[in-house]
């Protein structure tokens, strides 16, 4: 009733799939977030980005869904990275261990311009 | 201040900005502040989920107090079972992955300053959480 419910966005820009998170990352998305990144690996998704915005709040629920994903991620030999995330998030992704599988950027240009680069090398 | 909320989800959040609020008028830095929020928000959903099993009848109580060195929250609720607190530091790299479980106390541990649980039949369980104002101020109550 209170929450501010999560929408999520697919796009692809530069090879790489962005899936936006606007809105709460809390208990409530995640058969959302689940459901995109399922749709963006079933297409073949080797580089995703999420793009955090607008996110007052990311809770240790929705901590735990994206940490479900980045187990998945590495398992299926894709690439994940974040940005969009305000420093007080960047501090709780780092903290918790989520940078060590995802790595974290502050704008959607910077991460793109990054997997170009990894695509450019692989 | 006091505060008193039904244990559903969503009301933390109310709960949250007031803090936030009660919070920079006492004069925690912005940092500290987001820290604050968040621990409240986990505190609150613990005490919401599994303090008082989500039971919308059931009420959680957050009460805010402030002297010269801290700001201090409690959030009590009907239930009787406290949970168990990590240590600190808080150990995050005992997996291979990073774990999912009991993640909302760990942040609580990790963000606050001093965090105790008290366990009360007839009044709940209550956890008390505090701020200093001061980081260094910590070297006094160790």
């Amino acid at each position: 009733m209170l929450e501010d419910e999560l929408t999520v966005n697919i796009r692809h820009r530069d090879g790489v799939a962005v899936i936006d998170l606007i809105g709460d990352v809390t208990t409530f998305a995640e058969e959302k977030i689940n459901n995109a990144y399922r749709q963006v690996t079933d297409k073949g998704a080797r580089y995703i980005l999420f793009n955090f915005r607008q996110n007052d709040y990311i809770n240790s629920a929705g901590i735990a869904i994206l940490i479900g994903i980045v187990t998945e991620v590495n398992q299926n030999g894709q690439r994940l990275a974040v940005s969009g995330l305000s420093p007080h998030f960047q501090k709780i992704f780092r903290m918790v261990g989520l940078a060590q599988y995802a790595e974290i950027y502050q704008t959607e240009d910077e991460a793109i311009s990054a997997f170009k680069r990894l695509n450019t090398i692989n | 201040m006091q505060l008193i909320i039904p244990s559903v989800l969503g009301y933390e959040v109310v709960v949250r900005d007031a803090v936030a609020s009660f919070a920079q008028r006492y004069g925690l830095p912005p940092d500290r502040i987001e820290d604050v929020k968040t621990v409240l928000c986990e505190a609150c959903t613990n005490a919401i989920e599994h303090g008082n099993g989500s039971d919308p009848h059931r009420r959680v109580r957050v009460c805010c107090t402030v002297d010269e060195q801290s700001l201090v929250i409690a959030v009590c609720d009907e239930g009787e079972l406290p949970p168990t607190l990590p240590g600190k530091p808080v150990e995050w790299f005992s997996m291979p992955y990073p774990s999912r479980r009991g993640l909302g106390l760990k942040l609580i541990v990790a963000l606050s300053d001093e965090v105790s649980i008290a366990a009360d039949p007839t009044f709940g369980t209550c956890i008390r959480l505090v701020f200093y104002r001061d980081p260094r101020s910590g070297i006094h109550t160790s």
